[in-house]
C-alpha cells in the first residue's frame, strides 16, 4: 500500500502542470465509471484505470525499505534476545537461576518499554511531549527510520518535524510497528532459547532476597502472575511448597538432595509461560494493532493529501465544458492608400455623404475650412435608400466629374456595401476621376489614426489608383 | 433542438466579445479591425457531455441592403418571409459576394435564436434598420444587446430604434460584465423561447454550481499553499568549522524562494480554474500582485496591522488556553485563557520580525544539522491570504473578452486583511495557529471553508 500511496502522491504532484481542463476531463471520465464509494478505494481504482506508470521508483523503494527494515529489526531483536536470554538463563550449577532477576530482565523491563510504547500511541499529549520525544528518540525504530528517510530521500519514517498530521501519524505507527517487530524478535528468541535450554540442559530456578519476605507473600505474587494461564495450564502455577523450597541463600553450602534439585527445575513452565504471556503475547497483540493502525494511517496519508482531495473532487464533479472552434487568423492589412497630392478646388468637386455621416451644413463647414469654398453639388446616399431611390440620386452625379469627396462614418468599419457603392461611383464617373474618402467622427472631426488606417487598408483592397483616404482636417 | 443563439450584427460591434465572455474562451478572435471573424464559430456549453446551449459567433453584415432587396423582390406576403430567407441562404451558398450573410443567416434558418449586438457608445444610424429588417424576416426569437466599446452613451437612441424590432433589449458590457451580469443575460435568453426555458435554467444552475466549485477549488489551492508554506524546512548538515550564520542566511533565502515559487504555482492553478491560463504574462505587468512576497511594502499592504496581529494572536492563544480551562472544568479560573492570550500576543509582538524557526539539531546517526523553518512569522499567513484574495478576485471577475492587461488600484490602502469582518479574522487567526502547530486534514478543510467565504467578498477598492 505504501508504494501506491507514494506513487500516487508523486504522480499527482507532477500532474499539476497538466492544464486543469484536461485533468478534469480525464478524471471525470474515469470517475463516472467507478463504482466504489470509499474515497481511498476510488482513488486506487482511478489509479488502476489510469494505468499510468509511476513518475519514479520511490514507491517501490519505500516498500522494499519498509520490508527490509522490518526484517532487520526482527533479526536484531532476535539476536539481542538470544544474548539477553543467554545471560538471564545462565546457570553455572552453583546457584539456581534467580527468578527475580530473570523475570525482571525478561518480563519487567520489556513491560516498562511496552508501557513507553503505549505512551506514544495517542500522539502528542500536552505536558508529556518532552517524555514522548525522549522515548521516540531511544526507539530503535526511530534510528532505523532516520536512516531510511535519509537513504530514500523522504520524510515518512522518522520525521524531525511533521507538519502534516497524517504524515506524523503514519510515522508514529510505522515507528511503533518497527519497535514491535524488534520486541517480537527479542521475545521469540528468549522463548525458544528457554525451550532449548530446558530440553537440553538441567536448569534450576530459585529466588533470593535480602528483604525479610514471607514465602507466602512471594507465592501470592507468583500466583497472581500465573493468573492468566492458571485454568488451562495448572502445571505452570507454582505452589507454596515450591516457593518455600526454592528460596536459597548464597552463604548456604548448596548441598541439596537430588529430588529437591529436580523440583527446582519444575519452575520452567511458569518461566516460559511468563515470557510468553507478559513478553511475547503483548507484542503480538501490539504488532497486530500497530499493523492495523499503520494500514489505516497509510490510507489516511493518501486520503488527506491535498492533491488527492482535489482528485476526488474532479472524479465527482460534473464536467462543465465550454468548447468552441479555434480562433481565426486576422488578415494582415494592406498598405494604406496615399492622400491626394494636389489641393482640390471646390468648384470642380462633388460631395457625397454616405449613410448620413454629416449634415449638408457640416459638409459646407468642412469644405470651407479645408478647401476654402463650398461644394457645388452635394449628394446623399446610403443603405437606407431603396435600390430605385439610390439609382435616382446617383444619376444626378454630373457627367465629367473629376473629383468626388465621400464623407462617411469613420467610427463604422468599411463594409463591402460601401465598396460596392464606390464601384458604382467609379462606373458612373470617368476612370480619371479622383475619389477621396473622408471618414469623420460623430462630431464631424477627424477620426483617430487607428480607424483611419483601417479605412485606408480596407479600401486598398479595391486596387483603385485614384481612390484616396484623407483625414477630416486635411 | 438544444437552445442555440446566433450572435449577429454589424461588424466590429463586439459580437466576438459577447461570445468570448459567455463561452469563457480567451481564444475567441477579437480585434478592432473588421472581418476578424470570417466564418461562424460554434461554442457549446455542455455538462458531462450533454450540450445545454450553443453560441454561434458570426461574421458581421456586409451587404444587408442587397440581401433585403433580394428578399423583397421575391416576397409577396409576410408569411413567406422566413422561407425566403432560407432560400436566400440556399441560393447563395458558395457565393463569395454573400459569404458573410450566408454564414450569419445559416444558423438562424436552422433554428437558432438571435442575439443582435450593437455598440451603445456610437450613435444609431438608419443603415442598421436594414439589418434589423433582415433579421425580423427570419421570424426567429431575437434579443438585442447594447454593448459598450467606447465611453460615450447613445443608449436612449438605441433603445428607441431597437425596441421596434426586438421584444427584448438589454445592456451588456461584454468586456466588463461580471459573473452576475452574465447569468442575468442567460436568464433573459429564457424569455426568447419558452421551449428553451427548462434547459437554460438547468444550464444556469450548473453554471452557478460550477462557479461555487471554482471558488472552493481556489480556496483549496490557497489552503494548500498556506499548509505547504508552513511545512517547508530547509536543512543543511554542518561540517566542522562551517560558518553557521552564513548557512542560516543561505537557508533563509532558499526558504523564501521556495514559498515564493509555491505561491506563483498556486496562482497559476487558480488562473487555470477560471480558464485564464494565458494571463501569466499580463500578470507580470500588475505591480501590486507582482510585488515580492517578502517586501515590507507588500506586508504593509496585504497583511494585518501590528495592532490587529497582536489582537488576533491573543485571541487564538486565549482559545487554546480556554481549551485547557475547559479540560479542568474551570478549576483554573480561566488562567489558561489569560495565559494563552498573553503568550499569543507576546509572540506576535516580539516575534513579528522573525521569519522562521532556526535550530541546530543533533542527529540520531551523528553530526549536526542546521534547520531553518518552518515559518513562524505571524503575519505571513495573513499576507499570503491577502494576496491570494486579491488575485482570486481579479481572476474570477476578469472577463474573457478583455484583452488588455489587468489593472489593480489599491490606492492608499494598507493592511488589507484588517478590513475582513472580525468573525472571519478570528476564525482565520485560530486556524493559522493550528496550521502552524501542525497541519491536519480537518484544519485544512475548515480553512478552505473560511477562505471560500472570504473569496466571495470583494476586496474593495479594486478596479
Amino acid at each position: 500500500m505504501l508504494d501506491l500511496v507514494i506513487d500516487i502522491r508523486l504522480w499527482l504532484k507532477e500532474d499539476r502542470t497538466t492544464p486543469f481542463e484536461e485533468r478534469l476531463e480525464r478524471d471525470r471520465g474515469i470517475g463516472k465509471r467507478l463504482a466504489s464509494r470509499s474515497d481511498v478505494t476510488r482513488v486506487l481504482e482511478w489509479w488502476r484505470e489510469l494505468g499510468s506508470a509511476p513518475t519514479s521508483d520511490a514507491g517501490r523503494r519505500a516498500r522494499y525499505a519498509q520490508r527490509l527494515a522490518g526484517t532487520i529489526l526482527t533479526g536484531a531483536g532476535f539476536t539481542l534476545g538470544l544474548g539477553a536470554g543467554g545471560v538471564a538463563f545462565a546457570y553455572d550449577g552453583n546457584y539456581p537461576v534467580n527468578l527475580f532477576t530473570l523475570l525482571g530482565v525478561l518480563v519487567g523491563l520489556p513491560l516498562l518499554l511496552l508501557l513507553a510504547s503505549l505512551l506514544l500511541l495517542p500522539g502528542r499529549i500536552p505536558g508529556l511531549s518532552g517524555v514522548q520525544g525522549v522515548l521516540a528518540g531511544i526507539s530503535p525504530g526511530r534510528w532505523l527510520g532516520a536512516w531510511l528517510d535519509e537513504s530514500l530521500g523522504v520524510d515518512f519514517f522518522a520525521v524531525n518535524y511533521a507538519p502534516h498530521r497524517s504524515v506524523s501519524t503514519f510515522s508514529r505507527w510505522q515507528l511503533l510497528t518497527f519497535s514491535q517487530l524488534f520486541a517480537l524478535g527479542f521475545f521469540t528468541a528468549i522463548f525458544l532459547l528457554g525451550l532449548v535450554l530446558v530440553t537440553f540442559t538441567d536448569l534450576a530456578f530459585g529466588w533470593t532476597t535480602t528483604l525479610d519476605l514471607n514465602p507466602a507473600n512471594v507465592h501470592d505474587v507468583f500466583a497472581a502472575l500465573a493468573l492468566p494461564w492458571r485454568d488451562w495450564l495448572p502445571t505452570a502455577v507454582p505452589d507454596l511448597a515450591l516457593v518455600e523450597m526454592s528460596r536459597y541463600f548464597r552463604l548456604d553450602d548448596g548441598t541439596m538432595d537430588a529430588a529437591l534439585i529436580a523440583r527446582l527445575g519444575s519452575w520452567w513452565p511458569f518461566v516460559l509461560a511468563a515470557v510468553a504471556v507478559y513478553g511475547l503475547l503483548p507484542r503480538v497483540v501490539m504488532l497486530i494493532l500497530c499493523r492495523w493502525r499503520l494500514t489505516v494511517a497509510t490510507r489516511t496519508l493518501l486520503r488527506e493529501d491535498s492533491e488527492v482531495t482535489a482528485l476526488l473532487d474532479r472524479l465527482a464533479s460534473p464536467l462543465i465544458s465550454l468548447e468552441g472552434d479555434p480562433g481565426e487568423v486576422t488578415e494582415t492589412p494592406q498598405k494604406p492608400l496615399a492622400a491626394p497630392r494636389a489641393r482640390w478646388l471646390t468648384d470642380s468637386l462633388v460631395s457625397i455623404v454616405w449613410n448620413e455621416a454629416l449634415s449638408a451644413q457640416a459638409v459646407d463647414r468642412w469644405t470651407e475650412r479645408a478647401l476654402g469654398g463650398r461644394v457645388r453639388v452635394k449628394l446623399e446616399l446610403g443603405v437606407h435608400l431603396s435600390q430605385d431611390e439610390f439609382d435616382k440620386v446617383l444619376a444626378t452625379l454630373p457627367t465629367g466629374t473629376e473629383r468626388v469627396l465621400v464623407f462617411t462614418k469613420g467610427w463604422e468599419p468599411p463594409l463591402f456595401e460601401f465598396a460596392d457603392f464606390l464601384e458604382r461611383v467609379r462606373r458612373t464617373t470617368d476612370a480619371r476621376c479622383a475619389i477621396a474618402v473622408v471618414p469623420v467622427d460623430v462630431t464631424g472631426a477627424r477620426i483617430v489614426a487607428e480607424d483611419r488606417d483601417v479605412w485606408a487598408a480596407t479600401l486598398a483592397h479595391l486596387s483603385d489608383t485614384r481612390l484616396y483616404v484623407v483625414q477630416a482636417s486635411e | 433542438m438544444t437552445p442555440t443563439f446566433a450572435v449577429v450584427g454589424h461588424p466590429n460591434k463586439g459580437k466576438s466579445s459577447v461570445v468570448a465572455t459567455l463561452a469563457e474562451n480567451e481564444h475567441v478572435a477579437i480585434a478592432p479591425t473588421p472581418r476578424t471573424t470570417r466564418r461562424a464559430h460554434a461554442y457549446t456549453f455542455s455538462v458531462d457531455g450533454e450540450v445545454q446551449y450553443t453560441l454561434v459567433d458570426t461574421p458581421g453584415f456586409q451587404r444587408a441592403r442587397a440581401v433585403l432587396d433580394w428578399l423583397e423582390a421575391r416576397t409577396q406576403n409576410a408569411a413567406d418571409r422566413p422561407k425566403r430567407v432560407a432560400e436566400f441562404v440556399t441560393a447563395h451558398r458558395g457565393d463569395e459576394r454573400f459569404h458573410d450573410e450566408c454564414a450569419l443567416l445559416k444558423p438562424i434558418v436552422e433554428g437558432a435564436g438571435i442575439l443582435y449586438v450593437v455598440d451603445g457608445s456610437k450613435p444609431y444610424g438608419r443603415e442598421y434598420d436594414v439589418e434589423m429588417k433582415v433579421l425580423q424576416w427570419t421570424g426567429r426569437p431575437r434579443m438585442a444587446l447594447i454593448n459598450f466599446i467606447g465611453s460615450a452613451d447613445y443608449t436612449e437612441q438605441w433603445h428607441r430604434a431597437l425596441g421596434q424590432h426586438f421584444s427584448i433589449v438589454r445592456m451588456f458590457d461584454a468586456v466588463r460584465a461580471d459573473f452576475a451580469e452574465r447569468l442575468a443575460l442567460l436568464r433573459a435568453f429564457c424569455e426568447l423561447n419558452e421551449e428553451w426555458r427548462a434547459t437554460l435554467t438547468h444550464a444556469i444552475d450548473n453554471l452557478q454550481q460550477e462557479r461555487h466549485r471554482r471558488i472552493v477549488r481556489s480556496a483549496r489551492e490557497t489552503a494548500a499553499l498556506l499548509s505547504d508554506a508552513f511545512s517547508f524546512v530547509e536543512r543543511k548538515r554542518l561540517s566542522p568549522g562551517t560558518d553557521a550564520a552564513a548557512v542560516q542566511a543561505q537557508l533563509s533565502g532558499r526558504l523564501q524562494q521556495r514559498i515564493t515559487l509555491r505561491e506563483r504555482e498556486a496562482r497559476q492553478q487558480v488562473q487555470h480554474l477560471y480558464r485564464h491560463g494565458d494571463l501569466q504574462r499580463q500578470e507580470q505587468a500588475t505591480k501590486i500582485l507582482d510585488m515580492d512576497l517578502f517586501t515590507h511594502e507588500g506586508w504593509e499592504l496585504f497583511g494585518l496591522s501590528r495592532k490587529q496581529l497582536i489582537t488576533s494572536s491573543a485571541i487564538s492563544g486565549a482559545l487554546v488556553g480556554g481549551g485547557i480551562d475547559a479540560l479542568v472544568g474551570g478549576a483554573s479560573l480561566l488562567l489558561g485563557a489569560a495565559l494563552g492570550a498573553l503568550v499569543g500576543g507576546s509572540v506576535a509582538w516580539f516575534g513579528g520580525d522573525e521569519l522562521a524557526k532556526v535550530e541546530v539539531l543533533g542527529q540520531p546517526l551523528g553530526g549536526r544539522v542546521l534547520t531553518v523553518g518552518p515559518v513562524t512569522a505571524p503575519n505571513l499567513p495573513w499576507v499570503l491570504t491577502g494576496r491570494a484574495w486579491v488575485h482570486h478576485h481579479l481572476i474570477s471577475e476578469h472577463n474573457h473578452a478583455r484583452r488588455e492587461a489587468i489593472t489593480l488600484a489599491l490606492t492608499g490602502r494598507t493592511h488589507l486583511m484588517d478590513a475582513l469582518p472580525e468573525k472571519r479574522r478570528r476564525e482565520l487567526a485560530g486556524l493559522f495557529k493550528q496550521l502552524i502547530d501542525g497541519d491536519n486534514h480537518e484544519v485544512r478543510e475548515r480553512l478552505e471553508r473560511v477562505l471560500a467565504e472570504i473569496f466571495e467578498i470583494n476586496p474593495e477598492p479594486i478596479s
